[in-house]
Parts: structure tokens; sequence; C-alpha cells
């Protein structure tokens, strides 16, 4: 039998492993700031900070009086009795509800996707809340051909919504993409009908996935062997189709740059059929010595992959352990950036700060990347605000209704002042170029709805498009 | 920082949704419905006028909202299917994150736990919390939580002992 502190010793190992392997949570913090938005703020209790600490100095006084009422109780009612009086004295119970909080406002759905082929057509995608904890869903596909103004119901499932949107410049070809490639739906007449594909079968643990258009893609899977650790690449051209695995990696030796074990835990993007980027989550800790920032790059369609190291900033502590990169964006075959953002490592409990973000841009596709240049994020947290980079200069921010732009790549900014209503919070948002863009966000707070924006001036005004009805139910417009 | 600070509270949530959900995945055994469950409390202490405004006590009462949401859960789950055990579930990614783990052993001995005796062992091993947070968070006493990892470490390795092999463990 294992010792005590042997197994002690296996739980922890144990569960590093269960936090390298653990996915992205980026989706849900946005969607928590949405919900905070719409929320109505409940007035602070500036005289009791909280129940609990406020409670502690009355929780001593009780529980003197209690010791006193149990000892009588010894006396009086006997052990058992004591033993059945004890647990109430220290800390509040578990309770069977939730505690006691204010109204709260739920939205009927969220946006998970939206993407607009032209000024006319578009597809939005909806999915379901439900009134308590359980799995989101259905989810609604819609899709309008004349700017907004009437949506049609093409498509729902039931469970979360798209992680991506894929369609062809003419709207006829498309792809639905689910996490972990389930569900994944593919359209060749601009979805009046939809086939519904499979990841490949021996992709039964997802880790990786990202289509590069309506026909190519790929997923990054464990694979299920005796020997664990490997990871299949597996690459489609037909839209999901037909998959070919291409490689069998050693996650152990392929992805453990800087780390104590090997993890497939980032975001994959690919530029074109060959290269791509693996943005990794490292992590900091205990035996695991910091290094300078990189993405992991293939150039051969995944089969073998390679550290890409980033200059780090001059004096600052940008590294393995503090970097949070968004996975690199091009706006053409040459031109692309990639945001970094220095988080400080918390010692003990405390929330971590965040230093700082860098841009780092490409003229080569990729191969070479510019020394980081210090820019500026309103509000500094991209993963729970909507932000949209048009290209390399033009970027938009939406921090809940509020809409901020950047013409020369984050040094400085404007407020487009009363561009969205003031109780909207955008939630998805797409713009074609410089000036034509969509966003949907959620209104509230009394009873939230959905709803679409379209501007035609770069952000600076939006006007409302009418929102498809959920399921029946209308949400607005 | 003032006491309704939005960007506090976006750092909050910045900082703690990820161990929220893993934590609440242990405990309900399905992703997205831990998402949902992390999204929902964290949305209640929003709603709550006392709402903790130092992250220690945030944490901790974010964590017991959690519970208490996954507990309404399988309360709901019962009240539907009488039949349907909490433990039951077909795609369950924590599993698929665990079968991914090196130590088979480990993964499949933390399935005998009950839900409680899993918690306190979570909360103890894979966030590394002193007995004291985890009775806080748990809402017990302090030597309850001790008596319970007690008897939740003896439970493992007596099932590590009688399973010594992955390819033994009937799961």
């Amino acid at each position: 039998m294992p010792t005590t502190t042997a197994l002690e010793a296996r739980l922890r190992e144990y569960a590093r492993q269960y936090d390298r392997d653990f996915p992205s949570t980026n989706g849900v913090e946005r969607r928590i700031m949405a919900r905070m938005a719409i929320a109505p703020s409940q007035p602070p209790r500036t005289r009791r900070r909280w129940e609990w600490a406020t409670a502690g100095g009355l929780m001593r006084e009780l529980a003197v009086v209690t010791v006193l009422l149990l000892l009588a109780g010894v006396l009086v009612v006997g052990a058992n009795k004591l033993r059945a009086l004890q647990p109430r004295t220290v800390t509040p119970p578990v309770t069977a509800t939730p505690p006691p909080v204010g109204k709260l406002t739920q939205p009927p759905a969220y946006w998970t996707a939206l993407h607009f082929v032209s000024a006319d057509v578009g597809w939005v995608a909806e999915t379901k809340t439900s009134a308590g904890p359980s799995t989101p869903g259905p989810t609604f596909i819609y899709k309008t051909t004349d700017g907004g103004r009437a949506w049609q119901q093409q498509l729902t499932w039931d469970g979360p919504g798209p992680v991506q949107v894929r369609f062809s410049a003419d709207g006829s070809q498309g792809l639905l993409v689910g996490n972990g490639g389930v569900p994944l739906f593919k359209t060749a007449d601009g979805g009046a009908h939809w086939q519904r594909m499979d990841p490949p079968p021996q992709a039964t643990q997802v880790a990786l996935q990202y289509f590069l258009d309506v026909n190519e893609g790929w997923i990054i899977s464990y694979l299920n062997e005796a020997t664990p650790g490997f990871a299949g690449v597996f690459h489609t051209s037909d839209g999901g189709q037909t998959w070919t695995q291409t490689a069998r990696l050693d996650v152990n030796q392929e992805f453990s740059h800087g780390q104590l074990g090997g993890s497939l835990q980032g975001n994959l993007v690919f530029r074109d059929s060959s290269t791509g980027w693996m943005t990794p989550v490292t992590t900091s800790g205990t035996g695991i010595t910091p290094v300078p920032p990189f993405l992991y790059v293939t150039h051969d369609g995944g089969k073998t992959w390679a550290v890409q190291t980033f200059v780090a900033p001059l004096g600052g502590a940008l590294n393995s352990s503090t970097a949070i990169f968004s996975p690199p964006q091009f706006f053409n075959d040459r031109e692309g950036l990639v945001l970094a953002t220095q988080q400080s490592i918390p010692n003990g409990p405390g929330a971590p700060t965040f230093e700082g973000t860098y841009a780092y841009t490409t003229t080569d596709g990729g191969d070479h990347w510019s020394a980081p240049q210090q820019v500026v994020i309103p509000g500094g947290f991209v993963s729970t605000q909507a932000f949209s980079m048009i290209d390399a200069k033009t970027w938009l921010t939406f921090d809940a209704s509020k809409v901020e732009r950047t013409t020369d790549g984050g040094l400085h900014w404007e407020i487009l002042d009363g561009a969205l209503p003031a109780d909207a919070y955008a939630f998805e948002v797409e713009f074609q170029d410089v000036n034509h863009g969509w966003a949907a966000a959620i209104i509230g707070p009394a009873h939230p709805t959905l709803a679409i924006y379209q501007t035609s001036d770069g952000g600076a005004h939006w006007t409302a498009l009418t929102a498809p009805a959920l399921g029946g139910q209308a949400t607005g417009g | 920082m003032s006491e309704r600070d939005p960007r506090w509270f976006e750092s909050m949530v910045v900082s703690l949704t990820r161990p929220a959900t893993k934590y609440a995945n242990v405990l309900v055994h399905d992703f997205d419905l831990a998402e949902e469950v992390v999204q929902e409390a964290f949305a209640r202490m929003w709603a709550s006028p006392s709402m903790p405004t130092e992250e220690v006590h945030f944490r901790r009462y974010l964590y017991r909202t959690i519970t208490n949401l996954s507990h309404d859960y399988y309360r709901r789950l019962a009240r539907r299917s009488p039949s349907a055990a909490p433990e039951a579930e077909d795609m369950n990614p924590l599993e698929v994150v665990q079968e991914r783990a090196n130590d088979e052993v480990i993964r499949a001995a933390l399935q005998i736990l009950g839900p409680r005796e899993r918690q306190a062992i979570y909360l103890r091993y894979f966030e590394d919390l002193s007995f004291a947070e985890t009775a806080r968070i748990m809402g017990s006493r302090q030597v309850t939580i001790r008596v319970l990892v007690f008897r939740a470490l003896a439970k493992l390795r007596r099932h590590i002992s009688a399973n010594p092999f992955p390819d033994q463990v009937a799961i």
C-alpha cells in the first residue's frame, strides 16, 4: 500500500497534469462580463463590508455563548446532543440554495457568431440560455439576404454555439465548427441545406482545431493509445468530409519548451496551407525557469513544430511565465500582427495585474517579427471585451457600449461617443473594411434582448438592424 | 479599490474564471456545464449587495456559490430522473482531460470518492489550499475537513493497493 506521503505527491503531480490539459476558458469570461454589464448593480453595503467579515466579531460572541450553552448541554443533555450542536457555531453551512443575491438578469440567449460576406448577406448564431445551470443550447443559425431587415432560421442543434464560422466570398460555401469539431456542418448552397460532418474517429480528445477556409482545416487530438502523451495531426481539404492523419507528435517533446511537461493547451492558427502557429498557455510555478516569450511555428502543415522566439522588451519582464499571446492575425499574405500582454505573477493569493501590452509586427508572412512596440489597450483585458483589428493600424475595442478606435496601432485612442446605446454590451464584432462593420449586442438590463448594429463610418455611428426571433420568441429589433 | 469597481471585478473574472471552472468541472463532470455554473456564480456575486471586495473573500464566496449551484444542478437532475446518479456521465470532458494524465491509477481512484471527499481532495491537493481555507470554502469545521481528507486518502490508498495497474481498474 502506498504511503500517505507518496500518495500526496502523486496527487499533486496529477493536479499539475490536470491544469496543463484543462481547456481554455476565454469564451466564458466574455459571457460573464456581458451579464455583469447588463445586470443592475446593487449598492454595496458600506457599513458591513462583508457578512462573514462583519460576522466575525458576532461569531466570536456567539461562539462564547454557545460554548457556555454547550457546557450546560453536557450536563443536561449529554454528549450526543453536544456533538449535534457543535457544527452550527463556526462557519455558515453550505446551504441548499446559493447565497442570497439581488435580482438577476439573464439574457434569453447569447450571440455566439456573426459573419457577413457583403452588406446584404450574413449569418448570426444565437445560443439559448437556461433558467439554471445546464449545458447551453440549443443554438440557432439565422441568415439575412437584405442587410439585416429580415432573418431566416436555417439550422438548429442542441448544444453550444460554433467557435468558427467560415463562408466563401460569395456566401455559397459555408462551414460551422463547434468546439472540438463537434458539431461540424457544411453547406454548398448558402445554408439552404446543411450536411453534418464528423471529426476523424481517432480524434477522441481534440485539443486544437482551426479551419483556414471552408475546405481546409486541422485538428490536433490526443491519441487513444496505450502509451499516453502522443497526439495526431489530422488534416482535411474538403470541409471535413475526409480526414488524413499527417503526423503523430510526442507532445512531451514537441510542446514542452520552458515547461516541466508537454501540453497542447493554447490556440491554433494557420496563415496558409503550410505555415501556422500554436500560442501556448505557459504556466509559472516551482521548478520552472521562464524563457523568452515564444510561439510554436510549423512550416509543413503541422507535421513538425519549432519554437519561434520573440524579442523581450528592454527592462521588461515579458517572458514565458508572464506573456499572454493573442493568436497571430494576418491582414494579407505578408503583413501580420501578434499582441503579447504582460501579466504579473501573483505572489500569493492576490489577483494578477496587467503590466502592459506589446505588439509584434511582420512584413514577411511571419518569418520574422519586429521588436516589441508598447501599445495601449483600453481596459487592458483583450479577452473580456470585443476587440477588432481591421488592419495593422486600425483597431476597435468595445468595452460594453463604449467604442474606442485607434488608427495608429494602439498608440492613441479616440472614444466614439454615443456610438452604441448606453445599455448595450457588444458581444460579437466584425469589420469588412475600415468603414463597414457589424456588432451583435445584448441590450439590458431590465429585459435583456439581443440586437444587431451596423456601421458604415468606421464605428462612429451605428444603425440598429432587426434581430432574428429566437426559436419563435421575439427578441427585439 | 472602490467597492463596486467594474475593473476590479473584471480582474477577478480574468484571474478566477479558469481555476473556478476547473473546480466546477470536478463537481459537475461536464466542461460546458462547468462554464455555465461559473458564469452564473459570477453573475450572482455581481448582483449581490454583499459581494466581497477582497480577493481572498471573493474567491471563497465564489467557490461556495459554485458548490451550491452544483448541488442545485444535481437536485434538479434527480427530480427529473430519480434514477440518474450524479456520477453518471457519457461525454465527460473531465475524464477526457484525466485520461490524458499519466497517472491512470490516480484518475480511476478519484472516481471512487464521494462528492464531498472529491471536493476536499481537489481543494487540498489541486489548489494547494490549507485545511483552514478548504474548511471555509466547504462550510465545515477544520477538524471535519481533516477527517474527510484523511478518510479519502485512506480510501485512495486502499484502492490503489488493490488496483495497482491501470488495466486492472474497472471504470
